[in-house]
């Protein structure tokens, strides 16, 4: 934000880079010869439910459109922060045709004039079924790991839950070790915010 | 594209200029009776200008959580607080400040910080028990607006002429009407020119600084309202705090009032009567009206 802006008490919203997603295609490639981690097919967009019908009618759209063509499911669902998570599936082989849907459903809502109410996009992943590869006592299941997509900073960070609302840190930098250099990666790790119970984790 | 949403409001934008530029010239008055003397004084006015302003730049948030008698809490503590702030920084691409929960009764939050590193946002627990979820967002939101458009820096500036001539107005009085001795008198009947420049600069200086704060609440709605998209919320949950207030006991009030500046409404029981010239925050009933009119535009559809 600049100095003028300052003074005058406004924000300014940044240009975002939608394109980017795109890159998530290789970068998967990569994560699974690094770390095993394969696609679940699922992924969503969240987005903040702004009050007054225009929203509504632009979420109708978007909902729309996703159902249209070869007709790939799109779940809606509301958060217990009142945020709207949009939640495509796509066969597990077919990333970039999840990735196609996500940046779809982004460039609508930025068309429509919804960019500054965007969160984020993720694509889940999850690990190796190789029994005991774990080890930190939550047994056989299997492990998730979200790339997210930070909508206003353009970049991406990875998020791996474990039970009991704990995050695994070193998976997460493992991951990043991995696919750091196929993604614009967000540098700062306070940044890496949570997204607990998120649809499509 | 989006820019339209954050359009500018052209008579705020004025006035926030202006009031800036008056700003510059009081600061210029402070600085300019130590030239007069010689600019070795000038230059150390100048110099104790900026010791001063850094120290409060430094720890101003401390102070003002201490206060307040808030603490910081962590993520686990604070789940909800800590996942809202969060989800608000995503949308809104700023960097999460520390989250600080007061133990009052009355429904107030604030904003402290002059680094955004350092930057913290505080609740009261009267407000987490009065408000709902996306009401103690928009509060919250307000708030972030506040650390987003650098509000405690421009607080801190613009109040410190206003700092300056209190100090001093009370050392000088102090020495002359004190228990001292005959030096310290002498001293202060020296020093009466300045309390003259004191006289002068300290109401000048209040004003201006309270217009600067009103216009910064308004400021501070209007992004707020933006970020969360919900006017009506943040309507809501102002007249939810208002009307807490009000009918609050004074003595709770009085501990919150040393902070009026900072807070979302400030800690006034009565005051329908007393100029808005001379309060830190713009009445509620435009703040809400304000707001409506978010609310008519995200409504419309109108970019």
């Amino acid at each position: 934000m600049g100095f003028l802006d300052t003074l005058l008490g406004r924000s300014k919203p940044v240009k975002p880079d939608l394109d980017r997603l795109f890159a998530l295609s290789t970068a998967a490639l990569t994560l699974e010869a690094g770390t095993g981690f394969i696609p679940t097919g699922l992924g969503s967009v969240c987005f903040r439910a702004v009050e007054g019908g225009a929203f509504a009618r632009m979420q109708k759209d978007v909902q729309e459109l996703l159902d249209a063509g070869d007709g790939p499911e799109v779940e809606l669902s509301t958060d217990s922060y009142g945020y709207t998570w949009l939640l495509a599936r796509q066969p597990a082989d077919d990333l970039p045709a999840l990735v196609t849907d996500l940046h779809a459903v982004n460039a609508t809502l930025e068309a429509g004039g919804f960019g500054p109410h965007l969160l984020c996009s993720l694509v889940g992943f999850q690990g190796p079924d190789a029994p005991g590869a774990v080890g930190r006592g939550h047994g056989a299941e299997t492990r998730r790991l979200a790339l997210v997509y930070l909508y206003k900073r353009g970049t991406f960070y990875p998020f791996a839950p474990l039970p009991g609302d704990k995050r695994d840190n070193a998976l997460e930098l493992q991951v990043r070790g991995a696919v750091g250099a196929d993604l614009p990666f967000e540098d700062d790790l306070s940044r890496w915010f949570p997204v607990w119970g998120a649809p499509g984790l | 594209m989006v820019p339209a949403r954050y359009s500018r409001e052209r008579g705020l934008t004025s006035r926030v200029v202006l009031t800036m530029v008056l700003l510059a010239v009081l600061y210029g008055l402070l600085v300019t009776p130590f030239f007069q003397v010689s600019t070795l004084w000038g230059l150390a006015a100048v110099a104790a200008v900026a010791v001063l302003l850094t120290a409060q730049f430094r720890y101003a948030d401390n102070v003002a959580l201490w206060a307040m008698d808030a603490r910081e809490v962590s993520a686990a503590e604070e789940p909800e607080l800590h996942g809202l702030v969060e989800r608000l920084c995503m949308s809104s691409g700023l960097p999460k400040p520390r989250v600080a929960v007061a133990d009052t009764e009355i429904p107030n939050a604030f904003a402290a910080g002059c680094r955004r590193d350092r930057a913290v946002v505080c609740v009261t627990t009267g407000l987490r028990e009065r408000l709902d979820v996306a009401e103690l967002e928009s509060v919250l939101a307000h708030e972030m607006a506040h650390l987003a458009h650098r509000d405690v820096v421009v607080a801190t500036i613009a109040g410190f002429p206003a700092f300056c001539g209190g100090l001093i107005i009370t050392t000088v009085s102090g020495l002359l009407l004190g228990e001292g001795r005959l030096a310290a008198r002498l001293a202060g009947v020296v020093l009466l020119p300045m309390v003259a420049l004191a006289v002068l600069l300290f109401p000048l200086s209040q004003l201006l600084n309270l217009a600067i704060s009103r216009q910064r609440e308004l400021c501070a709605d209007r992004t707020g309202a933006l970020l969360t998209g919900r006017p009506a919320a943040s309507s809501a949950a102002l007249t939810k705090i208002c009307a807490e207030i009000e009918s609050a006991p004074t003595a709770e009030l009085r501990e919150l009032r040393p902070l009026n500046g900072l807070l979302t409404v400030p800690a006034r029981a009565t005051g329908r009567a007393v100029a808005d010239l001379v309060s830190t925050h713009p009445p509620v009933e435009v703040r809400v009206r304000r707001l409506t009119e978010v609310s008519q535009r995200l409504a419309s559809g109108r970019r």
